[in-house]
């Protein structure tokens, strides 16, 4: 999963800072929330710890969902440049978005396996991949990253923020398991799961957050190459300067004149499309997941069982981010975001009507979540 | 079931829009530009000069190609409307992915190399190894040159591709490594091709061009410094980490030259602040062969090393005095090694510089079993 290393410029430089220092609010919330009394427990926790635990959630979520859309629109971006100049972003963003969403819908059975197999797909051509790079790269360069200097902090960190801001969803499924855990619980036991139901669903959950942290263990770690890589071949100043780095990488790697490497860059490509629904799909879900959080903590009722909808948790946050994450061009956020507002009512739509035939006894209890 | 249907028939959807049928371009509409020259052509507008692949009539081939190399020569103010012109005189579109050299004529400033540089630089499609160069006669000539096999921009770059297998400097010959110096600002060099006309017969009716490294422009603080010859671009090279198939010259006392290929050189450049004047200590080692003697006894490894010791010294000296610090890769060195006060003392780099003492320490050697092997595969 690669597109972390892909380094924002200008506006979004401040954007990645700003998403890194709402971040850093994190552990601080979650410290609070974990003392005894406070959320985990939300049955008798104070009103004043659910709150808190409602906003970190959302907090969480709205980061989630603003790193899938800037994904989404980083990678749209880099289609429309390199691969397909005329054609419109907006169909590229609608097949990207649907096939995250196909894999996004099936959540705790096939996500893993999905992402699994890309990874393992991609595993050869990324190591051929770094291999070339490593012997081509100046390690001259990584001498400057351990050599900060202040005035430019700001261009050397933003890059590093976004290889690392993966690390957020481990992090989430790692840490706070027993809030998750329990939302899954009570939302299988509410559908009639019974107690080997629950159990059921805590092991799969609790599978299938292994593999989705493992899944951003190997993200990070692949990010964190990627991004020397890049400051070892392009120079450090030189990969903050470049919207794709990881491209313009893999399109300047020469060995010894032989024309070996000359198309790298649709090597890199390809491997960073495939990652993608995965990789956006594992976002979608954890903005879901944190919004479900929020709204149970928040005691919202009728409104928790509708957030339920697989279809409606994915189009909230994904609503949300159309509007911020699309900051570096405005004019071109407004068109996507509306898309992505319809491409995701439309799925949301469906799910409700569903439930509402099935309330006139059309169709079979459950049949929605899947 | 009904949203799987839909998500089949929004993928669908979405996949016809992807395949752009809508704006399809017939190969036989595109021209591939292989090379572009550039000429200054007074009152700020140059002569472009755009190598490219046009397709033959039906039927036809040249040289066993359904394809014909054609030199068009457009005036423009800057590329982007050369590019525009060649599009409307050709009716023809110009396709760059395949473009694989530009070469300059003149002298240009740094000021004037990044406008010029600057479309090819952010176009998409161009290939970031795109070579650039400059050429002491017209780039217009340049760009006709027939070397034989293939046309002169794709010769020109593979000339330039087989002499780059450095880490670092060389590659500023690229694209993409030039455009990040003009807009650091650092010192760069610019390796300079110019053409040969080579007739085998008498009558010369088989005559065709050689394309050859004659030398490099070096650049320093914005500014055409002073040229390397093609000896001294040659042994400069050595400063370039990792360099291979290089060929230096050794003479004898009796004048007789020796050549020998450089098989493997490792370089390593050390840099010191200091108090006052910043050191820059340079580790060279050299694995060369001998190629041809002319018939002469070889030398021993010690007179290869201070052969080399005393013509790099004087390398090194030129550099110090009047090119800057492009040919041994100083500069780069500097920002690695010490970056924070390279920041603080970039503006002043070519003084300081200047004012930097450096040290050389050259290891040789020479390595007979390889050339007694050559030997005797040639006899």
């Amino acid at each position: 999963m690669f597109p972390a290393g892909d380094a924002p410029q200008g506006s979004a430089r401040l954007a990645a800072l700003g998403i890194a220092a709402l971040l850093l609010l994190f552990p601080l919330g979650m410290l609070l929330a974990a003392r005894p009394g406070g959320t985990r427990g939300t049955g008798s926790a104070s009103p004043a710890a659910r709150t808190g635990h409602a906003v970190l959630m959302l907090l969480l979520c709205l980061c989630f969902a603003v790193r899938c859309s800037y994904i989404l629109t980083l990678y749209a971006g880099m289609i429309e440049l390199y691969l397909l100049p005329h054609t419109s972003s907006l169909a590229v963003i609608a097949l990207l978005l649907l096939t995250a969403y196909v894999i996004a819908r099936s959540e705790n059975d096939r996500l893993p396996g999905v992402a699994g197999i890309i990874i393992m797909c991609a595993a050869l051509p990324a190591a051929v991949l770094f291999a070339a790079g490593l012997y081509r790269a100046d390690y001259g360069e990584w001498l400057i990253l351990l050599q900060p200097d202040e005035r430019n902090i700001a261009g050397l960190a933003a890059p590093c923020v976004m290889c690392l801001s993966g690390f957020e969803c481990a992090y989430f499924f790692v840490c706070d398991t027993y809030v998750n855990d329990r939302s899954v619980n009570s939302s299988r036991a509410d559908v009639g799961g019974g107690k080997s139901g629950v159990d059921n669903a805590r092991g799969k959950t609790a599978g299938w957050r292994k593999a989705v942290a493992a899944g951003y263990a190997v993200t990070c770690v692949m990010a964190a190459l990627s991004y020397l890589l890049c400051a070892g071949i392009l120079t450090v100043p030189g990969a903050g300067r470049v919207s794709y780095p990881l491209v313009e990488t893999a399109r300047v790697i020469n060995i010894g004149g032989v024309a070996f490497t000359d198309r790298f860059d649709l090597l890199f490509m390809v491997i960073g499309i495939a990652m993608l629904p995965a990789h956006t799909g594992i976002q979608l879900h954890c903005a879901g997941e944190c919004l479900r959080s929020a709204l149970g903590a928040l005691g919202a009722g009728s409104g928790s069982r509708l957030v339920r909808t697989p279809s409606l948790r994915l189009a909230l946050p994904v609503g949300i981010a159309a509007w911020l994450g699309q900051y570096a061009q405005f004019n071109e956020a407004l068109r996507v975001s509306a898309m992505i507002c319809c491409i995701f009512t439309l799925f949301a739509a469906l799910p409700v009507l569903c439930a509402m035939s099935r309330a006139r006894g059309n169709l079979p209890e459950g049949s929605d979540s899947k | 079931m009904k949203l799987r249907l839909l998500c089949v028939l929004l993928a669908a959807a979405c996949l016809m829009g992807l395949a752009g049928c809508a704006d399809m371009r017939d190969i036989n509409e595109r021209a591939y530009v292989l090379g572009i020259g550039i000429d200054r052509a007074g009152n700020g507008r140059y002569t472009f000069s755009f190598c490219c692949y046009l397709p033959v009539s039906a039927g036809a081939s040249v040289r066993g190609s359904k394809l014909a190399a054609a030199v068009i020569s457009v005036e423009a103010a800057s590329m982007a409307m050369a590019v525009r012109e060649l599009n409307k005189s050709t009716s023809h579109e110009a396709v760059l992915e395949q473009l694989a050299c530009i070469a300059i004529s003149g002298s240009p400033d740094c000021d004037e190399l990044e406008r010029l540089l600057d479309y090819p630089a952010r176009h998409p499609q161009v290939r970031r190894q795109c070579a650039v160069v400059a050429c002491g006669c017209s780039a217009y000539e340049l760009m006709s040159a027939d070397p034989g096999e293939s046309a002169a921009p794709v010769e020109i770059a593979s000339l330039l591709e087989q002499q780059d297998n450095s880490r670092r400097q060389s590659s500023s010959s690229a694209l993409y490594r030039l455009t990040q110096i003009l807009a650091d600002g650092s010192d760069f060099m610019l390796f300079r091709v110019e053409p040969e006309r080579i007739a085998s017969t008498v009558s010369g009716s088989d005559a065709h061009d050689t394309l050859s490294i004659t030398g490099a422009d070096v650049y320093s603080a914005g500014m055409l410094t002073g040229r390397l010859d093609h000896d001294e671009t040659e042994l400069a090279r050595l400063f370039y980490d990792r360099q291979t198939s290089g060929i230096i010259s050794v003479a004898r006392r009796d004048g007789t030259v020796i050549y020998y290929e450089i098989k493997r050189s490792c370089c390593s450049i050390r840099f010191e602040p200091g108090g006052g004047a910043p050191r820059f200590d340079i580790k060279l080692r050299v694995e060369c062969m001998l190629v041809d003697s002319g018939g002469a006894d070889t030398h021993t490894e010690d007179e290869i090393r201070r052969s080399l010791e005393q013509r790099l010294g004087a390398l090194t000296e030129k550099c110090r005095s009047t090119l800057g610090s492009a040919p041994l890769g100083a500069e780069s060195s500097a920002r690695q090694q010490h970056y924070r006060w390279y920041e603080d003392n970039r503006a002043d780099w070519s003084r300081l510089f200047s004012a930097s003492e450096i040290s050389l320490d050259i290891d040789c050697m020479l390595d007979q079993d390889e050339a007694l092997k050559r030997n005797i595969a040639a006899a």
